[in-house]
């Protein structure tokens, strides 16, 4: 780790490589779902890289790694339980969807093909290619929150656009 | 596959790869006795030239008294180990255990119970006690607010997993120093509620408020200067 603190990019690829199995042992163990598990995984390690000037190379790396580990899993954790209470489940799925789906899938085509190219990325990655937050801001090259702002503007932009 | 890779999520080695291609040298933090000697050094510069410059003409002959020495030396035995605790709070694996939180809750609480020591006064003139007390709660804060900004930077320099306690612990460990030295210094000092109204009761408030606003200002920063950069949108 003290040559991760020097910029030693060898010696961060092997040390990433070591503590992944860790890491993903204890996400695991802390979050039911799978997806939130690989998100929080990313998102330990991303932690991981912004907080690495604070290990001190004196003291074991176990409970300054799993310390980040717990804390984004608590997040996640948290994250769940807001959004839990948020959702309302309904007890039946409406018979027919609110617009007929061939004009719709046209219009929503049009739509899509009119947004800006970084604003139509995040959508597609997000919501088409099902991909998990982090893995689409990872292949978009942005950060995770960039990515949600954009494919939360695309959104907006096509629920406007394909509005009767 | 190995067994190791079987475990990994399929996305490990891209993750890897973005991350070693952000790996420059990264200047370490200090570790938590440094910067807490550059803190002790800040906070009793002031507090210390405060009381040298302010105290009251009797103090010094009354540090010979055991509840005034007790009282000073339970605040400052009370704000060094509530700066020790935030400066460990910003380093991943040493935040404060709960035993730790206890013991600073214990020192803040033993000064409470020191000032139940003093003499109460009549609170003939309400508005005077307000009129002196928001004077002493100003001077107060005034005091603490170097040690305060700093002990938040310290935070923010780090990376916290619980910045809202490091917050607390920061605010706190300010106005206990900043209280400290207003003992020498204030003119109601003997006199039960003025104390604890106006210079016990703000180290509370000060903590609650450090709690609320510490976070927001520790992320914003820590956004701002994160090592990676990723495009904005």
């Amino acid at each position: 780790m003290a040559r991760v603190q020097q910029g030693d990019g060898e010696a961060y690829r092997a040390l990433l490589d070591d503590v992944g199995p860790l890491v993903a042992h204890v996400l695991n163990r802390r979050l039911a779902d799978p997806a939130d598990a690989q998100d929080a995984y990313q998102e330990t390690f991303i932690a991981l890289h912004r907080a690495r000037h604070t290990y001190e190379p004196s003291r074991p790396l176990e409970p300054w790694l799993l310390a980040i580990a717990k804390n984004v899993a608590a997040d996640f954790g948290r994250r769940n339980r807001r959004r839990a209470l948020r959702e309302i489940l309904m007890e039946t799925l409406p018979e027919h969807s609110v617009q007929p789906a061939r004009d719709l899938r046209a219009r929503f085509q049009r739509a899509l093909a009119s947004l800006p190219a970084t604003q139509r990325d995040a959508l597609v990655l997000l919501k088409l290619d099902g991909l998990s937050v982090a893995e689409a801001a990872a292949k978009a090259g942005t950060s995770p929150g960039a990515l949600k702002v954009r494919a939360h503007r695309a959104q907006v932009a096509i629920r406007t656009m394909i509005q009767p | 596959m190995s067994s190791a890779d079987q475990h990994r999520p399929l996305s490990h080695d891209a993750l890897v790869e973005r991350l070693v291609a952000d790996a420059h040298p990264v200047r370490r933090l200090w570790p938590p006795g440094r910067r807490m000697g550059v803190w002790t050094a800040v906070a009793g510069g002031i507090a210390g030239t405060f009381a040298a410059r302010n105290h009251l003409p009797t103090a010094g002959v009354r540090l010979s008294e055991p509840l005034f020495a007790a009282q000073i030396a339970m605040l400052v035995a009370a704000a060094c180990w509530c700066a020790w605790l935030t400066f460990r709070a910003s380093v991943p694996g040493r935040e404060p255990r709960a035993p730790a939180i206890v013991t600073a809750i214990l020192l803040v609480g033993s000064s409470v119970l020191l000032a139940l020591g003093l003499a109460p006064e009549t609170l003939a003139d309400p508005r005077a006690f307000v009129q002196m007390g928001l004077t002493c709660s100003g001077v107060t804060l005034g005091l603490a607010s170097i040690p305060w900004i700093a002990g938040l930077v310290a935070l923010r320099r780090g990376a916290p997993v619980g910045p809202r306690l490091g917050a607390a612990l920061a605010g706190a460990a300010a106005l206990l120093v900043a209280t400290a030295a207003m003992r020498t210094a204030c003119p109601l000092g003997d006199a039960r509620w003025h104390w604890m109204t106006w210079h016990l009761l703000p180290i509370a408030v000060g903590a609650v408020v450090s709690t609320a606003l510490g976070p927001p200002f520790i992320r914003a920063w820590r956004q701002r200067h994160s090592p990676v950069r990723f495009n904005e949108a």
